[in-house]
């Protein structure tokens, strides 16, 4: 690496070395300990380097999508198996069907009755349309952020499509604003960078301006010395305004 | 004025002052002898039908399309043209240019690489460079119309997604170069579809006449140079900020740049044969080249220098 990359900035800013990435993220692993369960997931970037690492979290989403049923022209005819995506065993439908009556709802603006979201499909099957969603907080080394990559797949293991994330994970209130933002959208797809699998992602190149805005107001406002550093509460501000717009977010009594 | 080149050590420098013969709507693009060669070279590809999928439907033995294809160039432009022949050749298909795909010996191809660099990677890297002497060519990849592997590839949405994904390469060379996107999100539309435009017709005036803007950056010296590694045996890409001068703000060569991140296979001083090799448009430049004057002229047309590591 070279030395301006991983030298500290001086004082607070937006933009972080990986040092200060890692320590950010295992403040934010150690703050949601109780609440939430992120993983840190090591690596090592190639030989001779030391390992990295960056955050994982699997959540249960409700799906507003109506049918997991008939493919439509454009998706593939065949079922992939996603590798880390679960097949459903018999034993573990127990306990979907309690975690079920727990699932995460993201608010749509519509008063849904928990009931009417169970789809009862024509053929003899009762499924619970549900999403399994896979969030990961990744450090990029160009924008020098947090960048948070996510893949839903529906239970039975298949990908879902941009059209189905945005119907199922952004709240309706938010589609417009997240689609047309930027040169492409808010929401795209590439390469994860360290598994190489397709993932879709934020854009992040309003992270840094968004969050020098907030550290701007927040040395207005905090006395030196009082509460969590900067770097401590950097994961759970960014999460906070990134992550809403995709159905993860940081307990409320953070 | 942009730095120059160290005396002496580099390929012919490019005169940056000339300007070619004016298309009626576009800004000129200046003399640039290097630039000109990259962006024409080209590969030449046999592209076949995948055998199953052709005996699936009762067709065996259908012609190759052969297409020499330019290495700046991305599958997703291609696949108009591949379809076609396919097409012509009795394959019935009537869905979107979007589940075409295509692999290399098994693996699927990312159209969201350049050509130049696909076929860097799977042909010229895979053989450790000895396919350098053009063995592997045609290139001989096979096309699917079916069962796109949407866990190994992006989703297309064909040429849209291909444009999308290149102007997002191009965001991100604009904020390693200058610490915001700014220059990019304040082009015009018109400018940002001349440069689009001008790659995805093989026009250069048109592409170097406004990328030129991008590369010469006003003069001021890059922050970071936008620049991506690949090892063998996918790794993971490697993508660190590199400046392009040093702690006396001397310009950097490649090799100081390569030995940043890979200090074993680059090192400062080569005390033996060298172990390890850095190919760029299947040719291996001298590591002493100025990182900078490399990043200006070398580059492809998403602004990056994608560099793919030979071990040898």
């Amino acid at each position: 690496m070279t030395s301006d990359a991983n030298a500290h900035q001086p004082g607070p800013s937006a933009r972080l070395t990986y040092s200060d990435f890692e320590f950010a993220i295992k403040a934010f692993l150690h703050q949601t300990r109780h609440h939430t369960p992120w993983s840190y997931v090591e690596y090592s970037p190639r030989r001779g380097q030391p390992l990295q690492g960056y955050l994982t979290l699997t959540k249960l989403v409700h799906s507003h999508h109506t049918s997991s049923g008939a493919p439509s022209t454009t998706t593939t005819t065949t079922s992939t198996q996603v590798p880390g995506a679960a097949t459903i065993d018999p034993a573990d439908q127990l306990l979907l069907d309690e975690l079920a009556e727990q699932l995460d709802d993201i608010p749509d603006g519509d008063d849904h009755d928990e009931d009417n979201d169970i789809v009862i499909q024509q053929s003899t099957n009762l499924t619970f349309d549900y999403l399994s969603v896979n969030y990961h907080i990744v450090f990029s080394p160009s924008y020098q952020v947090p960048v948070l990559y996510f893949n839903a797949y529906r239970p039975d293991g298949t990908a879902i499509s941009l059209e189905e994330i945005y119907e199922s994970l952004v709240p309706e209130e938010w589609r417009g604003a997240i689609r047309n933002s930027g040169l492409n959208g808010g929401i795209s797809q590439q390469d994860h960078p360290v598994l190489n699998t397709p993932y879709f992602y934020m854009h992040p190149c309003e992270t840094v301006p968004l969050m020098e805005t907030i550290l701007q107001s927040n040395s207005n406002t905090t006395t030196a010395g009082d509460g969590p550093s900067y770097l401590e509460s950097y994961i759970v501000t960014w999460l906070s305004f990134t992550g809403q717009a995709i159905g993860v977010s940081v307990p409320t009594d953070m | 004025m942009p730095p120059q080149p160290a005396q002496g050590r580099t390929p012919a420098a490019a005169s940056s002052t000339s300007t070619s013969a004016n298309t009626s709507s576009t800004t000129s693009a200046p003399h640039n002898p290097i630039a000109k060669v990259i962006w024409e070279g080209s590969i030449p590809i046999q592209f076949s039908w995948d055998k199953a999928e052709a005996a699936a439907v009762g067709s065996s033995a259908v012609e190759s399309f052969f297409y020499e294809a330019q290495r700046c160039s991305y599958l997703s432009l291609l696949t108009s043209h591949v379809r076609k022949h396919f097409v012509d050749m009795a394959l019935h298909f009537i869905g979107d240019d979007a589940e075409v795909w295509y692999d290399y010996e098994g693996t699927p191809l990312k159209w969201h690489y350049p050509l130049g660099l696909l076929y860097d990677i799977h042909g010229l890297q895979a053989s450790s460079g000895q396919a350098m002497n053009g063995s592997l060519l045609p290139w001989k990849v096979t096309v699917h119309f079916q069962n796109f592997p949407i866990d190994k590839l992006v989703k297309s949405q064909a040429v849209d997604s291909c444009k999308d994904f290149f102007m997002s390469m191009i965001k991100e060379a604009d904020y390693l170069r200058n610490g915001s996107t700014k220059k990019v999100m304040n082009m015009s539309k018109s400018d940002q579809t001349q440069l689009w435009d001008g790659l995805s017709s093989n026009n250069y005036d048109r592409f170097w006449g406004m990328n030129h803007k991008l590369m010469q950056n006003d003069g001021v010296m890059a922050r970071n140079i936008p620049i991506r590694i690949y090892l063998p045996e996918s790794c993971p890409v490697i993508q660190e900020p590199a400046s392009p001068i040093d702690d006396r703000e001397q310009p950097k060569t490649l090799r100081q740049i390569l030995n940043a991140s890979l200090p074993d296979l680059f090192p400062l001083v080569e005390t033996g044969p060298p172990v390890a090799a850095a190919m760029i448009h299947g040719v291996i430049p001298n590591l002493d080249t100025s990182a900078i004057w490399a990043s200006q002229n070398m580059s492809y047309p998403d602004n990056f220098l994608h560099l793919v590591i030979i071990i040898k």
